[in-house]
């Protein structure tokens, strides 16, 4: 089969049982990748109302078709589980080089099921499998346990995936690390891999899978890579990575600064792409096969402290979170923050989230100075968020509690608390102010693993009918999708809906084909949607279409959908954090609040747009629409998964 | 005549208009609107910037006075751009 090794590994760490499952063709061309097959499997072999971190979960890694394959922006892969902090859909994608050497040891997705007794490794290498001890390197940090790893299978070469102290401590928003600076950040995936006292996966491998069309994918390598240098926006995120944003946010008003109260922040310069690159930036990194190479490595030999450049740099989000909206003004302060979470595996999102709620209790009276352990949790401290991640990472004290993240923290604090908790279904939203474009608001509502910004686009870049010859961001990109007129920022009506709809199937298809977003996102004219569909006609031979591409798309949302819908989310999962229906404090939208009863309202229509009921559930008539029929029966609750494999009996 | 300072943020910054402005005063005609100014320093109109004037959105057809500040900022989400 091109494009795909046909095999998916399954590793029952409760028995130590490792088999080898051939899903048919048909699977592949239905679940494709990604998200998908993640999705298909989590929901065919989960029961509803399990404990995420208990045995019964199972963690699932998958890549798709392109993966390995030379074009920029595909070496990435899908990690998913029931998620130990919202409770419902948990799934998360890294890049790095660890994704093109996992297909090159032969599978297209992993499962992993049951829980281990003892710590253990699994090691990968050119389509066999093995489990091995890990008691020697857990509790290590993770830049010492790679190469004890690494020495261990003796291969430097070997790549490894792997969970730090905050997984095997099950703090509840632990991510994963590929090669130690690439992060399944989201849904706290982390904690589900250290719960089965999985340490690490290590692959090695040489296996590549035929391609149908190698002369079209050497065309679509050598187009992108050579447009690069020339793409106004492409080239600027070479040189300043995605912090390239900072002070641009800060000057438009949409840069979250003091837990979401403002928009702009005084000290933005200081911790903008800009000043990283003249003060700590050592070099670019990147992915396999990539030449945007956009990734930062940072390094700093201070007085105060030192930052380790083999944990990589601080990307927006982190500068955003840990920086403007803690209103902590010093890039070097971010950076030292971030290395920590890369150091012990914990997502800087929400990390930074609970922290800055937290600072807000702390100053508002619902959290004393004996509760915090004399920390002095004042916005702008940058050393109390030095101490707050060394105390996460390790359940220590007060940072047991902030291992819980900012909603179930600010419940057991009460009173105005869960005010303070900017999350959306337990997950802490990213460092985008949606006041200033609303259709992120949706975004973050409708997002299957909770407060998440890649789920949907950003609207500012679809409100000026840009004449496709001259700019590089362009409406005409998503005119394929059947949007062609420009729709504004702050709105929410009908066709704001309808584009979020048709975007946020483009968005998933990411997810479903692991593709970057920085190289197909359809706003700035490099990869045009019919290029993916021609990457993946050269790939698999396949007589596919963009309408095929976008059915993938929608069967990812949907199915993540039906997986939170059968855990008892809906409607009111979907709602905001209060502060977003007030008005921002500061900035070029100062006044401007997501108004109420238009989002609920814009909720409603997007259901309705899906096929979904006025809870949000699925339909069956939409189910089958999708060629999903076998969810019908699960989801009215005549059919629940037994936890027994699903692929091998899968009949088409 | 007046005298306008025009700030550009993010890439513009880094990289100038087409026509060389990186930022700085500019002199313009008396009655001189938003979208003379964009246009005096060479900025694509075609693009979907973000202007702010005086640190409000800005109306293109707002006439400008001297002393006043216009902002023009790139296309930016956040991470990607």
């Amino acid at each position: 089969m091109n494009g795909y090794n046909g095999k998916i590994l399954r590793v029952d760490l409760t028995s130590g049982r490792i088999t080898v499952e051939n899903p048919s063709p048909a699977f592949y061309r239905r679940y494709v990748g990604g998200r998908n097959i993640g999705a298909y499997i989590l929901l065919s072999e989960l029961a509803p109302g399990i404990d995420p971190l208990g045995p019964e979960n199972k963690l699932v890694f998958a890549v798709s078709m392109l993966t390995g394959t030379t074009i920029s922006g595909q070496s990435r892969s899908s990690a998913m589980a029931k998620s130990p902090l919202t409770g419902g859909w948990g799934e998360a994608e890294a890049g790095g080089f660890w994704p093109a050497e996992f297909k090159a040891a032969g599978f297209d997705a992993l499962i992993v099921e049951g829980a281990s007794a003892e710590p253990v490794y699994l090691w990968i290498k050119d389509g066999e499998a093995e489990l091995r001890p890990a008691k020697h390197i857990w509790g290590m940090e993770t830049k010492e346990a790679e190469a004890r790893l690494q020495e261990d299978v003796g291969d430097k070469r070997a790549r490894v995936c792997q969970i730090g102290i905050a997984g095997e401590n099950l703090v509840r928003y632990a991510c994963i690390a590929n090669d130690l600076s690439h992060f399944y950040g989201r849904s706290g995936l982390g904690a589900v891999m250290g719960s089965k006292r999985l340490r690490a996966i290590v692959v090695r491998g040489k296996h590549k899978p035929p391609l149908a069309d190698a002369a079209t994918m050497r065309e679509l390598t050598t187009k992108f890579n050579k447009a690069i240098p020339d793409h106004p926006a492409l080239s600027v995120h070479q040189q300043l990575g995605t912090a390239k944003g900072v002070v641009p946010l800060s000057d438009a008003g949409i840069l979250p600064t003091h837990n979401f109260r403002g928009g702009t922040f005084e000290q933005a310069e200081g911790i903008s792409g800009e000043h990283m690159k003249e003060t700590i930036l050592l070099k670019n990194d990147t992915c396999f096969s990539c030449a945007t190479r956009c990734k930062r490595v940072v390094g700093y030999d201070g007085p105060e402290f030192k930052i380790d450049p083999a944990y990589g740099g601080p990307e927006f989000e982190t500068i955003g979170l840990f920086g403007s909206n803690s209103l902590v003004g010093d890039i070097k302060i971010v950076a030292k923050a971030n290395e920590l979470c890369n150091r012990y595996c914990i997502d800087t999102i929400s990390c930074a989230g609970t922290i800055s709620c937290a600072m807000d209790c702390f100053e508002n009276g619902l959290l004393t100075s004996e509760q915090t352990e004399g920390i002095n949790l004042r916005f702008g401290n940058g050393d109390a968020i030095l101490q707050c991640i060394e105390k996460i990472a390790r359940r220590d004290g007060f940072g047991d509690l902030l291992a819980e993240g900012s909603k179930r923290m600010t419940e057991r604090i009460g009173g105005a608390a869960p005010d303070y908790a900017m999350h959306v279904k337990g997950q802490e939203i990213p460092a985008h102010e949606p006041r200033g474009k609303w259709g992120v608001a949706l975004g973050y509502g409708l997002s299957p693993t909770g407060g998440d910004h890649l789920n949907a686009a950003h609207d500012p870049w679809f409100t000026v009918d840009a004449d496709p010859e001259k700019a590089w961001v362009s409406l005409n990109d998503i005119r394929p999708l059947g949007v062609i007129e420009p729709i504004p920022a702050l709105y929410l009506g009908p066709e704001k809906v309808r584009m979020f709809t048709l975007l946020q199937d483009v968005w998933s298809l990411i997810n479903v084909l692991d593709f970057c977003l920085f190289d197909m996102v359809p706003e700035f004219s490099m990869y045009q949607l019919d290029e993916i569909v021609a990457a993946v006609r050269a790939v698999t031979g396949w007589n596919t279409s963009l309408h095929e591409l976008l059915l993938w798309g929608e069967r990812g949302v949907t199915m993540a959908r039906a997986f939170n819908a059968r855990e008892g989310l809906g409607f009111a999962d979907d709602r905001l954090p209060k502060r977003l229906h007030e008005p921002l404090t500061s900035g070029v939208y100062k006044g401007v609040a997501i108004p109420r009863q238009e989002y609920e309202d814009a909720l409603r229509l997007y259901y309705e747009f899906r096929g979904w009921d006025r809870d949000g559930r699925p339909t069956h008539a939409r189910l089958h629409w999708l060629d999903l029929g076998w969810l019908v029966s699960i989801m009215q609750g005549e059919a629940t998964a037994t936890g027994e494999q699903a692929i091998v009996d899968h009949t088409l | 005549m007046i005298v306008v300072t025009i700030h550009l943020s993010g890439f513009l910054k880094l990289q100038g208009t087409p026509s060389g402005f990186t930022g700085g005063a500019v002199e313009l005609p008396d009655n001189a609107t938003v979208h003379e100014a964009l246009a005096f320093i060479g900025v694509n109109e075609g693009m979907p910037w973000l202007v702010t004037h005086n640190g409000a959105l800005a109306d293109a057809s707002a006439r400008l006075h001297y002393g006043d500040t216009l902002v023009i900022i790139p296309p930016i989400s956040g991470g990607i751009f």
